[in-house]
């Protein structure tokens, strides 16, 4: 039952994150969805390996955070977001993507029995949501959070499937490579836009 | 005794971070250039997993190493290979010295070839894609110099190589299941079309090479350069052993026939829209396009 709740919070964080455009609110979901996939991935690897995920998943959060953090406001930040067009769209395509999770989650099961509905659910929501990101703009910021939600998602899956401790590792430090990478590029795209003040 | 995986992996890894944080500008193309001509040297001197008798000693390079549990493996017949892909890299290095850009270069570029070299040698070998995804990574940082703004083409790079990463490791596991039961068409045509899409994000095949003219007029012509020669080398001998290790997949017609078909469509799109380019930049990128079609030519 839990695990169905796991997979409802995945649905509401991604959601969260896409429509909205506060990159801390962004932050804060993508730290949620992982605090959902570690339930989820609990559900078949042992539970140190589930915490160590969360944890990873957590320090790329803190490393984004920073980087964002110490970089100023700038003019065409909010030019390049995907909020201006309007959050109709984006909800419409989480809608979009909630309707293919709820059709093809039962086939999945039964091509590959055994994963679990809820696991299954949660793997395609966040994929889905990732995808979705990745599609609506070329904002370094967003690019980074589809990516990473994109590899939270198969990680949920492949966890199902592989439990070795080299891929675990691996994929750890493919997100942790993603986060410095991405600051290294937020840092690098925000050095040649103008400065503006922050209006708090 | 000491392992190949060390003296091929481990040693150009941590090579290129004493050279990132230890070494000035002048140096690095020397150093960097120096390393990866003796390891070419070794490699083809140097049998691995065979006794050599010097005087009273002997020595042996073991052809594995135990991580994880799992093994890092380099062969006997893998030393004509790793002489091949340290001399070139050899080069790559002593040409940074007229490039300018040799301190990032050069230690990147010898993390990059070691994580490359680790995808060759990582059991089991569909593992290898994470590998590639983390040199993938390195390369970012030779692409973009520190402030200045990313590129379109450096974005889509990285979400390319992103994708490719969950498709073929998903196919490997589905395709051990189609060696389970061989006669399940269904799973065979999921796992294929899984591992073809793979393939086509990590070897920019039609129509995902948008980001490969982009590149090219957007970033170094030298570190691009450097790009299209490690990643496509590696990834090719990475999806050979794909064909190496499922027999099914070498023996398909379809297969053959769609790799073939691709191959031959890169070569026409990338000289068709080679001879339509005014920038220099993307003409090399469409060339590079081309030059990958024949290489997955030869596959088919």
């Amino acid at each position: 039952m839990l695990s169905w709740f796991a997979a409802i919070f995945i649905l509401l964080a991604s959601t969260g994150a896409l429509i909205n455009r506060d990159w801390r609110v962004q932050l804060g979901a993508l730290a949620a969805q992982y605090l959902a996939a570690f339930w989820l991935i609990n559900q078949h690897l042992p539970f140190a390996m589930g915490a160590a995920k969360l944890v990873t998943g957590w320090m790329v959060v803190a490393a984004l955070g920073m980087t964002r953090l110490s970089l100023a406001t700038h003019v065409d930040e909010k030019d390049e977001s995907f909020g201006t067009r309007g959050r109709s769209f984006p909800i419409v395509l989480a809608g979009v993507v909630a309707l293919v999770t709820a059709g093809a989650t039962p086939r999945i099961e039964a091509i590959i029995p055994g994963l679990g509905l809820q696991v299954i659910a949660g793997s395609l929501l966040l994929m889905g949501m990732g995808l979705i990101h990745l599609g609506l703009t070329s904002n370094v910021f967003h690019v980074l959070l589809g990516l990473l939600t994109m590899l939270t998602g198969f990680e949920i899956i492949y966890a199902a499937v592989e439990s070795s401790i080299l891929v675990a590792g691996l994929l750890a430090l493919t997100n942790l490579g993603l986060a410095l990478v991405g600051s290294y590029l937020l840092i690098a795209d925000y050095s040649s836009k103008p400065i503006f003040e922050e209006q708090q | 005794m000491i392992s190949a995986p060390i003296i091929w992996i481990l040693f150009p890894f941590l090579s290129g971070l004493v050279i990132l944080f230890g070494l000035r500008e002048r140096m690095s193309a020397l150093a960097g250039g120096t390393i990866a001509a003796v390891l070419s040297l070794t490699a083809m001197v140097l049998p691995i997993d065979t006794a050599l008798l010097l005087g009273s000693i002997s020595l042996k390079i073991a052809s594995s190493v135990q991580f994880f549990g799992r093994s890092f493996v380099l062969h006997t017949a893998d030393g004509t290979l790793l002489a091949m892909i340290y001399g070139l890299a050899a080069l790559w290095f002593f040409g940074t010295e007229v490039s300018g850009t040799a301190h990032r270069f050069v230690s990147l570029g010898l993390m990059i070839v070691s994580l490359l070299t680790a995808s060759i040698a990582v059991e089991p070998f569909l593992f290898a894609a994470v590998l590639i995804e983390m040199a993938a990574m390195l390369v970012i940082p030779l692409l973009v110099p520190p402030l200045q703004k990313p590129g379109r083409g450096v974005i889509r790079f990285l979400i390319y190589q992103t994708l490719a990463m969950p498709f073929i490791l998903f196919s490997g596991w589905m395709l051990a299941g189609v060696e389970a039961s061989p006669g399940d068409i269904g799973l065979t045509m999921q796992a294929g079309t899984m591992l073809g899409l793979g393939f086509a994000f990590l070897l920019a095949i039609f129509p995902l090479y948008n980001w490969i003219p982009m590149l090219c007029e957007e970033t170094s012509p030298y570190a691009t350069g450097f790009l299209l020669w490690a990643l496509p080398t590696f990834t090719v001998i990475f999806g050979l052993g794909f064909l190496d290790r499922y027999g099914w997949l070498r023996t398909s017609a379809q297969l053959s026939t769609s790799i073939q078909f691709a191959g031959i469509f890169m070569v026409v799109t990338g000289g068709i829209f080679a001879s339509l380019q005014r920038h220099i930049g993307r003409m090399l990128g469409y060339a590079a396009i081309a030059e990958a079609g024949l290489l997955i030519l030869t596959w088919g």
